[in-house]
């Protein structure tokens, strides 16, 4: 028998039996459609708190800290080094400091972190001016605060206030990362005039972007970190271990996100579990559907035996009318728990916008694994119909026959 | 042809073979009209059903135009069924999602035939037994003497060389039952087709070329003859 009419022959028989046929394929769009839906929950709480935590280009930049002297040591030297290695296509040095700082006019200071860098650190590290302009990197008398430090000094309610400022700030330098001289521990440089030029909102904690210039003009020859920009993130890798075996240790904002990925996973599979009893139950009654079917029809069968239908066609006839249901249902139910996320999506959007909170999408689906749902939903629906369609070849039309 | 030699069938009822056939050896030309009777129990409908290989035999031979179906397997035999046979069972038994004429057409379809052609094949079927305006309708909306004459269609559709009946007109007032069989011996005298016939009723016999009885599982008569005409 050709398939065509086979197909045909399978739509029939469920179309003739609607009521029935469209509960069984409501089951199974119920159970494909709870696990879309809670899934895609997984899916798109981790994107959201992965989008937290970094951004796509941070997935090629590694951070690496300078680890005990002398090899641990960020000089001039293993900076070159750095750039040495296949791959790397930026070396920026840091130098975190600790510091103080007080208005030009104004006696009380206040502890802040003061991190010498240059201006393509900022787009390094992918953080954005939300007022003023970048420090021209020969200066030395211009920086960016954050917001919290703006705060801290007093421009709680108007932070922009903060630009144009005159600052004084004492810059503490450890000895670890000034040239060597005669002074034991920390040096204090003091009142280094500054003007604010720029604000970012970046951190909690009070830090100062100044220029490198400015703390290497007060002795600072080494650095705190470096932040290394790879050509591509599958060789973040290679380049890690490069720079591991060379004494120092890396951070990368990936094993952060694998992290994060590794508990989704779990959370996944555990609402995709919930789902999947649905589905389950949706199986089971498929199964049972299948099986009073080819009893009602079993002199149906027989007949068709009768008049030269052979086993595998008889096969074909009723596994596709359970792969008819697969179908159905991992469509429909694809469908619906994608659609039903969309639309939470959209409240949830109605409510962030109208609170004036960020929007975000907690319901999320991969096209692979919408894919994968309906193919499974497809399989299911052909593992449900395999004891009823062998049972189907099995039957003895002469034993058909005679059953009432 | 249909050659049997020999032919026995056992079945095992609890734990006890039972004998339905025990040894039966017949031979059904070409173009002849047969007639199997015998009283109700004595084993034609399973020496039927073996001659066209829904039974395979406990031993002995059946052979179809030279083919030894003993030996084939289900699907072989299924397929002999689909190009060689028409059946046509004492209760029309029909896939009742399908129309009358979508039934006609499910041994052509079953043949491999495209549905165009089946459904043209079959519509043409249904005009020469009179039932072209059901075609749409479902079969069981039909009486039992319509239903019938389907059934008649849908075993010649396929143009068989040898059309089976078992009690075709058991379910038929007399009226039906002659048409039905004016249209056997027409198919049969007219179309060359072989006929071959379980009755129970006596009277049909002067209408077969040979008549086939059988008792407790073997032939107890076997007559040839000039079948008369109606």
């Amino acid at each position: 028998m050709r398939i065509a009419s086979l197909l045909r022959f399978s739509w029939k028989n469920l179309w003739v039996h609607r009521l029935r046929s469209l509960l069984t394929i409501g089951g199974v769009v119920i159970g494909v459609g709870a696990i879309v839906f809670l899934v895609s929950l997984g899916f798109g709480l981790e994107r959201v708190v992965t989008s937290q935590v970094a951004n796509f280009s941070a997935f090629s930049i590694i951070d690496v800290p300078a680890a005990n002297p002398p090899s641990g040591k960020i000089d001039a030297k293993s900076i070159e080094r750095a750039r040495a290695i296949p791959h790397i296509t930026e070396v920026e040095r840091i130098v975190d400091l600790a510091g103080r700082v007080r208005l030009a006019n104004q006696n009380s200071t206040n502890e802040t972190v003061v991190v010498g860098v240059t201006p393509k650190y900022f787009d390094l590290a992918n953080i954005a001016l939300t007022g003023g302009s970048m420090f021209n990197a020969d200066s030395s008398d211009q920086v960016i605060v954050n917001e919290a430090l703006a705060k801290m000094l007093g421009f709680e309610e108007n932070v922009s206030g903060m630009l144009n400022q005159d600052l004084l700030v004492d810059l503490i330098i450890a000895k670890s990362i000034r040239a060597s001289d005669d002074t034991e521990g920390p040096l204090v440089k003091e009142n280094i005039p500054l003007k604010v030029i720029g604000i970012i909102n970046e951190s909690t904690n009070p830090v100062m972007y100044v220029p490198q210039k400015l703390s290497d003009a007060q002795g600072v020859i080494n650095s705190t970190s470096m932040k290394i920009k790879i050509d591509d993130k599958i060789n973040v890798a290679t380049v890690r271990k490069q720079i591991e075996n060379s004494g120092f240790a890396t951070e990368y904002v990936g094993d952060t996100v694998d992290q994060i990925t590794s508990v989704f996973s779990i959370f996944r599979l555990i609402l995709g579990g919930f789902g999947l009893i649905a589905l389950v139950v949706a199986a089971i009654g498929t199964f049972n559907t299948l099986t009073i079917s080819l009893m009602e029809r079993i002199r149906e069968v027989a007949l068709l035996k009768m008049l030269g239908m052979k086993r595998g066609d008889v096969f074909r006839l009723f596994i596709g009318e359970s792969i008819t249901i697969g179908i159905l249902g991992g469509f429909l139910g694809a469908g619906g728990g994608i659609g039903i996320g969309a639309v939470a999506n959209l409240l949830i959007a109605r409510m962030a916008s109208q609170s004036g909170a960020d929007v975000v999408q907690i319901f999320y689906t991969p096209t692979n694994f919408m894919i994968y749902m309906v193919v499974g939903a497809i399989v299911v629906g052909f593992i449900t119909g395999l004891y009823p369609s062998y049972r189907a070849i099995k039957t003895n039309p002469l034993d058909a026959l005679r059953y009432e | 042809m249909i050659v049997a030699k020999d032919v026995k069938k056992d079945f095992i009822i609890g734990k006890e073979p039972y004998h339905v056939l025990r040894g039966l050896s017949a031979t059904i030309y070409e173009a002849e009209f047969a007639i199997i009777y015998g009283p109700s129990g004595s084993g034609k409908s399973t020496f039927l059903n073996t001659l066209i290989g829904l039974e395979t035999p406990s031993s002995g031979q059946v052979t179809v135009d030279g083919i030894n179906i003993s030996v084939m397997n289900e699907d072989q035999r299924s397929d002999l069924r689909a190009k060689r046979f028409g059946v046509v069972s004492q209760q029309p038994i029909w896939v009742k999602a399908l129309t009358v004429l979508e039934n006609v057409a499910m041994p052509l379809l079953i043949a491999n035939i495209r549905e165009k052609a089946a459904y043209e094949k079959a519509a043409e079927t249904l005009k020469t037994v009179g039932l072209f305006d059901w075609a749409k309708h479902k079969p069981t909306e039909l009486s039992g003497g319509q239903q019938q004459r389907v059934n008649f269609a849908r075993s010649l559709v396929n143009d068989p060389h040898i059309l089976v009946l078992d009690e075709p007109t058991g379910n038929l007032d007399s009226t039906s039952a002659l048409q039905v069989l004016k249209l056997l011996q027409e198919l049969n005298r007219q179309h060359k087709r072989t006929i071959l016939m379980i009755t129970h009723n006596l009277e049909y016999l002067p209408l077969g070329d040979r008549l086939i009885e059988i008792r407790d599982g073997l032939i107890q008569k076997q007559v040839e003859q000039k079948g008369m005409a109606i």
